[in-house]
């Protein structure tokens, strides 16, 4: 008798979950990430859900980190992997010439139409080597800004007009006086390592040509690095090596460094965590020293190949990325440029930023943004970029000399991209381009 | 013949009628099987090849283990967690001997208090202390720095400058957070030495030094081994506190935070995916984590030296 209500009680239970799995005609679309992609994308859902009758979107999101391992495993896996996944551009370029992932310029998607609509040296990063795949469609991008303190450059006497700081940092001449005006012993510094006058040469990470020669020895960046040294010399800078330390962070809220470049969703960190008190403070400007134009970061929107919904996958990733209106209401959430050049013709690009003390930011941007070069990706730039700011940061601690700097950096680059450099030259090599 | 067809018969009838039991402890070794085992083979049969984790993979025979040994950041590595290792065992270990005496002698009150606050340390997350560390150790606005000032001495730059500090400031983490571990167990060790021996040791005249180093060290030799081989596995895998503290995979100023266990890392699954070169090194620490805990299970042996000791 009890063995039967054990029976009964079992089934209830398997029924009972039943009607939950049970056939409620909405398709589920899956969109992993990490934040504030998912901000981003709340500004955007409801609209396509709306377009989608039927549809319900969900968002698997996390650290980047784990997002990108998770992603990694599910692709080896077979399965595990949301419908849509964002990219970052370090991951875009690990995944871009294997497996895994549908290739957009192929049908029923041909991404190829939509080509001209967005920023060229991006939509290049998530192609294959012979060009004729590629995985992501741009979603935002990271025009290379300076930032400054207004208030600061006033206090000292320098320019705070953005348009004069351009003219006084136009070069590296400029940017020292201004460093030596605004250091304060022990106090306040321009920037938190003299190294970054040299990192921020190769924000492109532009480290290979497409015959995979080392370009060490670009226009502009010898002068970066002797700048550099020159300001270590001196005792300009605060030698906090990592801009991203808490230190370094604590720093740039209180003032004690007046200036720091990365790619404008730095903007966003600043109004949020970094220096939410400083409002009306603050600056843009261009980098310095005529250093090209410049991008950093920027993610991208895939498509796993193993997902079951593969084409409302498509549908979700144009609705987001090749659509002024969207890539504009995310652009307002959450500060990711668009990489999608039609968005930059409504009204929110002439906007007045009070944070910025009033200043047209997203007009510099957009001219960052179109005067861009491309810049030929490769499976070592990361490692490159790792070992460059090795090079550099340790060089400029032991006092060496600046083609000792340069020396050590290629022996570090071609020690630490052994394995990734044979493998790009078979790739090329296949693809019939070496 | 017959004799071994026989004894296998008996075999399996012995664990036919003990099939219960066998259910009972199927469980770990089916998840050790998955979870153990397989990454072990795979990870051996991976060292041979060139492999992204997704892609195909390319037989390379030894080559990942000869790159290994010409890279020089490899080298650093090996020679940066020796240095950590050995420095930081010297408080480590001696430490932790030193205050489990001191603890298991009746002199101390709240002996209960000094093992929790000492033991602390084992049980804070990583990650938080180190990030914790991390401004303590800042060169412009750490707390070590301000007292150093204080105390008129030149702040040292612990993170930064050419990267002398670098591996000071691990070995200080490293020492704080593990003197409680292998202070507890060297306590647990010393109350389990009979009473007997001291007593008779006093009664023959012994001084507190010669009951130290003549009974007391001897008889925990078993124990320091334990610990000695343990510390070994500790050291080699010493992977998050160095990772937070210098904010990078490659052991920040001039690499000289990069750890064996970092530089693994890097290259497979966190910083790059090159698994090939990853499970190599994995094999090499272990073949290394191998090697030396053989060596002091050499220098510091087997034999019971409780009989010894009774027998003098």
């Amino acid at each position: 008798m009890r063995k039967l209500l054990a029976l009964l009680l079992a089934l209830l239970f398997v029924a009972s979950a039943a009607p939950l799995a049970s056939a409620d005609q909405t398709t589920v679309l899956t969109v992993g990430g990490w934040p504030a992609g998912d901000t981003a994308f709340k500004a955007i859902i409801p609209g396509f859900e709306a377009a989608h009758p039927g549809v319900k979107v969900e968002l698997v999101f996390m650290s980047t980190a784990d997002h990108h391992q998770q992603l990694a495993t599910a692709i080896a896996a077979g399965s595990g992997a949301s419908d849509v996944v964002m990219l970052e551009q370090a991951w875009v370029g690990r995944f871009k010439d294997g497996e895994g992932f549908e290739n957009l310029l192929a049908a029923p998607y041909n991404a190829g139409e939509l080509k001209d609509q967005f920023v060229e040296y991006k939509w290049n990063l998530a192609c294959s080597v012979d060009k004729q795949r590629m995985i992501g469609l741009v979603w935002d991008i990271g025009p290379a800004t300076l930032f400054y303190r207004r208030d600061i450059f006033d206090e000292v006497g320098l320019p705070s007009d953005p348009a004069e700081v351009d003219k006084l940092f136009s070069t590296w001449d400029g940017f020292l006086q201004a460093a030596e005006k605004v250091y304060i012993p022990g106090k306040r510094w321009l920037v938190p390592s003299a190294s970054y006058l040299y990192e921020w040469s190769w924000m492109n990470r532009d480290f290979y040509n497409d015959k995979l020669e080392l370009n060490v020895e670009k226009p502009g960046a010898l002068e970066a690095l002797n700048a550099a040294i020159t300001m270590r010399q001196k005792g300009l800078d605060a030698q906090i090596d990592d801009m991203w330390s808490n230190e370094a962070n604590a720093a740039f809220g209180s003032g004690a460094i007046a200036c720091v470049a990365a790619g404008c969703w730095y903007g966003g960190f600043l109004k949020s965590w970094i220096a939410p008190d400083a409002a009306g403070k603050w600056g843009v400007a261009h980098l310095p020293a005529g250093i090209s134009t410049s991008n950093w970061g920027g993610s991208y929107l895939a498509i796993p190949s193993q997902s079951p919904h593969k084409d409302l996958a498509w549908e979700f990733i144009k609705y987001a990325c090749a659509n002024a209106d969207s890539q504009n209401a995310m652009f307002q959430a959450v500060d990711y440029f668009p990489g999608f050049t039609p968005a930059w013709d409504s009204d929110i690009y002439s906007a007045e930023d009070p944070y910025f003390a009033g200043q047209k930011t997203r007009e510099l941007w957009v001219e960052i943004a179109k005067n861009t070069q491309p810049t030929f990706a490769t499976l070592m730039d990361q490692a490159a970029e790792a070992a460059m700011q090795t090079a550099v940061r340790s060089g400029l601690n032991e006092n060496k000399t600046a083609e000792e700097i340069i020396a050590d950096m290629k022996s570090r680059i071609e020690n630490d991209t052994r394995d990734d450099y044979e493998k790009m030259q078979e790739l090329m090599e296949d693809a019939g381009l070496l | 013949m017959t004799g071994k067809v026989q004894t296998r018969k008996m075999l399996w009838r012995e664990i036919r009628s003990n099939r219960v039991a066998y259910v009972y402890i199927a469980p770990f070794f089916i998840l050790f099987a998955i979870f153990g085992l397989f990454p072990i083979l795979s990870g051996l049969y991976i060292s041979f090849f060139r492999w992204d984790g997704v892609g195909a993979m390319k037989w390379k025979g030894i080559d990942n283990y000869a790159r290994l040994f010409t890279d020089p950041m490899f080298l650093l590595s090996m020679k940066n967690t020796l240095i950590i290792g050995v420095i930081a065992h010297i408080p480590i270990l001696f430490g932790g001997l030193i205050l489990a005496y001191i603890l298991n002698g009746k002199f101390v009150k709240l002996q209960n208090v000094f093992k929790t606050v000492y033991f602390l340390p084992m049980v804070t997350s990583a990650v938080a202390v180190t990030i914790v560390f991390q401004v303590l150790f800042g060169y412009n606005f750490g707390l070590i720095n301000y007292f150093l000032s204080l105390l008129g001495l030149t702040p040292i730059n612990w993170l930064g400058g050419a990267g002398e500090y670098v591996k000071a400031a691990i070995i200080i983490m490293f020492s704080w957070k593990w003197i409680g571990w292998n202070m507890v167990i060297y306590l647990a060790g010393m109350q389990g030495i009979s009473e007997d021996i001291y007593e008779a040791a006093t009664i023959d005249g012994a001084s507190a030094p010669q009951t130290f180093f003549r009974i007391t060290l001897p008889l925990l030799k078993p124990i320091i081994l334990f610990t000695l081989i343990q510390s070994t596995i500790g050291t080699v895998n010493l992977f998050t506190e160095p990772y937070v503290l210098t904010n990078s995979l490659t052991g920040g100023t001039n690499n000289m935070g990069l750890t064996m266990m970092m530089y693994l890392l890097n290259k497979a699954p966190k910083g790059n995916n090159i698994y090939g070169l990853a499970s190599a090194a994995a094999y090499v620490i272990t073949v290394l984590v191998i090697l030396i805990s053989l060596l002091f299970q050499r220098l510091l042996g087997d034999r019971d030296l409780t009989k010894e000791v009774r027998s003098r």
